[in-house]
């Protein structure tokens, strides 16, 4: 499926910084946003089945930037789309 | 399929008639209960499944898609309540928050900036510049004191970094706190990072903004930025 977040890199370059797209929608889904609590909350962020290992990676950014490889960060001009 | 919970993307606001986009969590249709001008988007989802990296990219994509027409608070990924009443019952005791952080963050996006550094390096010039005798370990001398020393130096290199953290990080956000309307951030969160922020920026600004960012990527060489977004206010939606 495609991703939903903006494309990174205005010039389209997909896997590696598609791989820290996805590292940062995690971060953003996972850790921030609205926490509903109450007798009507089933559950909040219960997640920690699947994510645990992904969340170890989101603690670290180092890891992201592994994943993306050779490429450095700044490299780009279009991070922003 | 058995309704057994309620999955809740985001609080928006707009005329309730606005489409969504789907399909959503496990490939549910996006449903909208209104109260008022303020709008939850759910999708009934049944029990006892396992979340998958495809949900959190539907999540994400539904609140985008809400975001294109509305302002919009996204939940935390995993919200789930009890029943469709339980939506009702949320909306009506929270509609005054939501209402009023939707205004805050009415017209903005948020943006992540991270930067790292090589804490390794740094670390190893800052203890090249201890007294000889803090450098390192006296071959003849007693354990405990080679274990406070050991123990001193460590210390010494975290503090250091931590300042030069600080220092650094004010220099990155000071320009870029100026743009947005908010900011949220925090230095060395591990030791390579040296700055971990987010900005929310209004859409008109971010432009200004994006070009900010390229100058204090430009005065610090040295280090590496990483630029994204423009995101929905996750940071910045605590009601």
């Amino acid at each position: 499926m495609n991703h939903p977040a903006r494309a990174l890199h205005a010039d389209g370059s997909p896997a590696p910084s598609g791989r820290v797209t996805l590292l940062e929608v995690l971060d953003r889904t996972l850790n921030q946003g609205v926490m509903i609590h109450g007798q009507v909350t089933l559950s909040v962020a219960d997640v920690d089945l699947i994510f645990l290992g992904l969340k170890v990676l989101l603690t670290s950014v180092e890891t992201a930037e592994r994943l993306r490889g050779e490429r450095r960060w700044g490299e780009s001009a279009g991070c922003l789309s | 399929m058995t309704a057994a919970g309620c999955y809740v993307y985001c609080a928006a606001d707009g005329p309730s008639g606005a489409p969504v986009g789907g399909p959503g969590v496990r490939g549910s249709r996006v449903r909208q209960v209104s109260h008022g001008d303020v709008r939850l988007l759910w999708s009934e989802v049944d029990a006892g499944f396992a979340w998958t990296e495809r949900d959190v990219l539907r999540h994400e994509a539904v609140v985008e898609s809400a975001m294109a027409r509305s302002a919009v608070l996204p939940m935390r990924f995993g919200t789930v309540l009890s029943a469709p009443e339980a939506i009702l019952e949320v909306l009506e005791r929270l509609s005054p928050r939501f209402r009023a952080t939707l205004e805050r963050v009415r017209g903005k996006v948020e943006v992540g900036v991270k930067v790292l550094w090589d804490a390794e390096t740094l670390k190893g010039a800052i203890a090249a510049r201890l007294p000889e005798g803090a450098r390192q370990e006296a071959p003849g001398a007693p354990p405990g004191k080679n274990y406070l020393l050991r123990r001193f130096r460590e210390h010494f290199l975290r503090r250091r970094l931590e300042e030069m953290a600080a220092a650094v990080g004010e220099e990155i956000d000071a320009p870029l706190r100026k743009w947005a309307a908010e900011a949220k951030g925090r230095t060395l969160a591990t030791d390579d990072l040296l700055l971990s922020a987010s900005y929310l920026v209004e859409r008109d600004r971010l432009e200004g903004f994006k070009a900010r960012l390229e100058e204090v990527r430009a005065s610090h060489p040295g280090l590496k930025f990483l630029f994204s977004g423009p995101w929905p206010p996750y940071g910045f939606a605590g009601i």
